[in-house]
């Protein structure tokens, strides 16, 4: 402040008018996300009225039901409630091994496609593209009308005599996997896809002329250096997956909850409890936000590393 | 008839504030005349960009003033002052026409369709792009973008027109032609150039006067001859044209000049204006290569004799590279076909003939 | 031959990648495919007709059908007009704007509504609504998805946006032209292809989104994606699939003119 002169340096076209830029988008996203997750985060907080809806009172009663069992009139020593925590941990678990999936599936692909000549690649790009800009129901809907009981794949290998009863995946932690697996693919392949196509192939040429072999330079050349695409690739995928609602529900049915089902129930009908669902949201959103920021400080220091 | 169309005085300039703050340009002080091709000439990172777009206004200025024809310019946006710019890299709009490109300034000046029009047909044959009015800026050649750049800076009759390094981005021949374009069309439309380039042997070529810059501060301002001739101090003799810089001792100084001591002779040399030395003081003297002449032979005398190191063949000239006998190493150049220059080798003794008129002592 | 010597190639990459597209395409083909079948089970093939395409227009739940296109339709257009227009300015602060210090914080203000999770929006914004007592219905929808698509309608903008270098504005200023006349004559044409992706991007995610619209719409109003699922609720219908395939070539339709906007911009500066 007290520097010479009160220059700001480089003053650009549209650089005096920035926060009157920035204003539209602070107010609708502030007013109608952030404040909304706030008030989310009070009404967790609130105790329960039944038909829907909240009284204002403050309680612990939404996070208590979550992580503790005290027996059904409440009056016994607390012990710790499996019920929501293993829905969670599924939720996880199922996460987990979709990204890793689309990871194993996602990355020949998305090197397959970045090494092609530039207009073989874009058609490519062009048809991983196409899934992306999908309607996630139709999606998911064509996966359960796929893999049903008599759905075509089952009439096929029944008619083809190779099995004699139909493969019952419905309402499988299978099928969930499967639906999320299928629904997030696209978001795997094209980020890695980016930075493949970015990535410099001299370096490649430098190795193999130093005696490397493909696959060393595979692991130690290529990834590495595109890494940042493989992390946003997992994180597209991992993060959608956590929440999901549409997968669980079209092809997992009851048995396979996730917390995105979960949730849902707790604000449909009269059976639903606010506070609680607006508890589950929170714990759901506190993970993406760890795992969020775990990424930018690994960014961060990735970014400073590089900067010797 | 010698009006000042640009007055700057006093013009810092810091980037950032606080103890951060980067001093870009310091304390710059000059005038351009008006109808003058003037050149600001330096190494990159000098400045000399950063005060072509103060004087445009796409900059501000920390400290100092900034005048056009008198009046104070430097709140003035850029839409609001009578300047127009050639970028660098022409910045012409790609989404228009080359026609529409010239016009854009008459049309945000609100001037009727039909002048608009006519004026930017006049640019165009000024500048002998007429049939290629209809076309994008992606159809161009780089000289015809160029072209198109310099027509659509002059469409609105500016007082200056700025140009950034115009002809950096082409290739020698075009480069060559156009610095005559650009001198001519000067001449036929009577306004102010201002010109930054990087290249000495440009700025020399085109200029009416020259301001020098080196770190953000002005080293000289003259006509290219003062500038050759005359250098103020190391750096600008270093950085115009090729000069052997020699460490000397001050012996005396009169109002015509100087003597010094130098590899153990004693030589006149003339000392610039406004540059105090005292006897015995320890300074630069900056010795053109073409202002020394070689005789074959070592002769008697108190002549000063050196030693071949090295020659090298330049077309017209020939370089020869001498060691005097107290180490120094001294350049020359000669014509090739000055006698007996052709049969130098290294290690023959040579007699160097330096001029007196043409010998300057430095400031710092 | 040029295997060998290509330093890129990796065996089994090539299968990896058809595998990939097989997975991508094979459920969207069966459910085009099986929309054509003129048997009522949805499962044998019956012969190739048009009834289910027939049935979704004049059939007995064309009508449902009908009004929940046109709300999504509406939605759609009015959310993306109106994120594309925050996002548009928002690109031009944030890309134009120097260095300062809300520059981060504004980045993670915008890219939010695509960092949580769409269930926890859903949420959020129901209880928001619930709280400050505005009524469920069209509106809500609409504002719902306004947040949500300004990331998507942001970010196609800004990448446009960042690979145009400033002289443009500086030029258009130099001759003359306001802060306004060079935004609007200059700085917007160039950057066009890039406000034509994110704005059919931010159409196509509105018209998308099933949970957030689920849980902010009240009773009484439906768009396509709540219709459909509530129709799926019931069991895959042949009609249902007759929708889907409609959608799917309307998809297609908007990936390609997005395609060919980037086209119209790469052949640029």
């Amino acid at each position: 402040m007290a520097g010479p002169g009160n220059s700001r340096g480089f003053q650009g076209v549209f650089t005096p008018l920035r926060y009157w830029l920035l204003l539209p988008s602070w107010l609708v996203v502030g007013f109608f996300m952030v404040a909304p997750v706030l008030i989310m985060l009070v009404y967790s907080f609130l105790t329960k009225e039944f038909r829907g809806g909240v009284i204002w009172e403050f309680t612990l009663a939404a996070y208590d039901q979550f992580f503790l069992d005290r027996g059904l009139f409440g009056d016994e020593p607390p012990k710790i409630e499996w019920t929501y925590i293993g829905i969670f941990w599924r939720s996880v678990w199922q996460a987990g091994l979709a990204t890793v999936l689309c990871l194993l599936i996602g990355f020949p692909t998305a090197y397959y496609i970045a090494t092609r000549p530039p207009a073989t690649r874009n058609i490519w790009v062009f048809l991983v593209t196409i899934p992306y800009w999908v309607n996630l129901l139709i999606r998911t809907v064509s996966m359960k009308f796929l893999i049903r009981d008599n759905g075509p794949i089952n009439e096929w290998l029944l008619s083809a005599g190779l099995i004699a009863e139909p493969i019952h995946l419905i309402n499988t932690p299978v099928a969930v996997q499967l639906g999320l697996f299928y629904s997030y693919l696209p978001f795997m392949v094209l980020p890695i896809y980016a930075a493949i196509e970015r990535f410099d192939f001299s370096l490649c040429e430098a190795a193999a002329d130093l005696y490397a072999g493909r696959w060393f330079a595979l692991w130690h050349i290529i990834i590495p250096n595109v890494r940042p695409g493989i992390v946003a690739g997992c994180i597209l995928v991992f993060i959608p997956s956590l929440g999901a609602f549409l997968a669980p529900d079209l092809l997992g049915g009851a048995k396979n909850f996730m917390i995105g089902s979960l949730i849902e129930e707790q604000f449909k009908g009269t059976a639903g409890n606010w506070p609680f669902g607006a508890a589950a949201s929170m714990i759901l959103l506190s993970v993406v936000l760890v795992v969020l920021f775990f990424n930018a400080r690994n960014r961060a220091t990735q970014t400073s590393g590089a900067g010797h | 008839m010698n009006q000042t169309a640009i007055d700057i005085a006093g013009v810092t300039k810091f980037y950032g504030s606080g103890p951060d703050a980067v001093r870009a340009l310091h304390d710059i002080h000059f005038q351009i005349q008006h109808n003058e091709f003037f050149t600001l000439l330096g190494p990159s990172g000098c400045g000399k960009t950063t005060l072509l777009r103060i004087i445009g206004g796409f900059e501000d200025i920390s400290e100092g003033t900034l005048r056009l024809f008198g009046e104070d310019i430097q709140n003035l946006p850029p839409n609001r002052r009578p300047v127009n710019t050639v970028f660098q890299h022409y910045a012409l709009f790609p989404h228009m026409s080359i026609r529409d490109n010239v016009g854009f300034g008459l049309k945000m000046q609100g001037r009727p369709p039909e002048e608009i029009r006519r004026r930017s047909d006049q640019m165009l044959e000024l500048v002998r792009l007429s049939e290629y009015a209809g076309r994008r800026p992606s159809q161009l050649s780089g000289g015809q973008k160029q072209r198109v750049a310099l027509a659509r800076a002059l469409a609105p009759e500016p007082k200056v027109l700025l140009l950034d390094e115009p002809l950096s981005a082409l290739d020698l021949k075009l480069r060559q032609s156009m610095r005559h374009e650009l001198k001519q069309i000067r001449e036929e439309l009577g306004i102010t150039f201002i010109f930054v380039t990087h290249d000495q042997e440009e700025a020399l070529i085109m200029s009416d006067r020259i301001a020098v810059m080196s770190h953000g501060a002005l080293q000289q301002v003259g006509t290219p001859e003062e500038i050759y001739n005359h250098p103020l101090n190391r750096f600008v003799a270093d950085f115009i044209g090729e000069t052997n810089l020699v460490e000397v001792q001050v012996r005396e100084i009169s109002d015509s000049g100087a003597t010094v001591a130098f590899a153990g002779h004693t030589l006149a040399c003339s000392v610039n204006e406004n540059q105090a030395h005292e006897p015995g003081e320890i300074a630069h003297m900056s010795i053109r290569p073409e202002h020394i002449g070689i005789t074959p032979g070592e002769e008697k005398g108190d002549a000063l004799r050196a030693t071949v190191l090295r020659k090298i063949f330049l077309g017209t000239d020939i370089h020869v590279a001498c060691s005097l006998p107290t180490g120094e190493e001294l350049v020359a150049r000669v014509q090739s076909t000055a006698a007996g220059v052709a049969a130098l080798s290294p290690g023959d003794g040579v007699t160097l003939d330096i001029d007196p008129h043409r010998i300057v002592l430095l400031g710092d | 031959m040029a295997r060998k010597t290509d330093i890129r190639h990796y065996q089994g990459f090539l299968p990896m990648t058809v595998l990939c597209m097989v997975l991508l395409y094979g459920p969207l083909i069966i459910v085009m495919v099986y929309s054509f079948n003129d048997s009522l089970s949805i499962t044998r093939w019956g012969g190739f007709s048009l009834r289910w395409y027939y049935d979704v227009f004049f059939g007995l739940e064309a009508p449902k059908f009908q009004k929940a296109a046109f709300n999504s339709f509406s939605i759609a257009t009015m959310a993306a007009i109106t994120s594309t227009t925050i996002a548009v300015a928002a690109a031009v602060g944030m890309i134009r704007g120097g260095q300062f210090r809300a520059k981060t914080a504004s980045f993670a203000l915008i890219s939010l509504p695509l960092m949580v999770p769409e269930i926890v929006t859903a949420v959020a914004t129901l209880i928001f609504f619930t709280t400050i007592g505005f009524t469920a219905g069209y509106a809500t929808i609409l504002v719902a998805h306004i947040v949500f698509c300004i990331p998507f309608a942001y970010l196609p903008i800004a990448a446009r946006l960042e690979g145009i270098e400033n002289i443009y504005e500086e030029a258009a200023m130099d001759l003359y032209a306001s802060r306004a006349q060079a935004f609007f004559q200059v700085l917007m044409p160039l950057m066009l292809p890039g406000i034509i992706s994110g704005f059919l991007l931010a159409f196509v995610i509105s018209l998308d989104d099933f949970i957030i619209t689920n849980f902010v719409k009240g009773a009484g109003i439906e768009t396509l994606p709540t219709a459909i699922f509530g129709a799926v609720k019931q069991g895959i219908k042949p009609n249902i699939m007759a929708i889907s395939t409609l959608l799917l070539l309307l998809s297609f339709v908007f990936v390609t003119l997005s395609w060919f906007a980037g086209r119209m911009g790469s052949k640029n500066p």
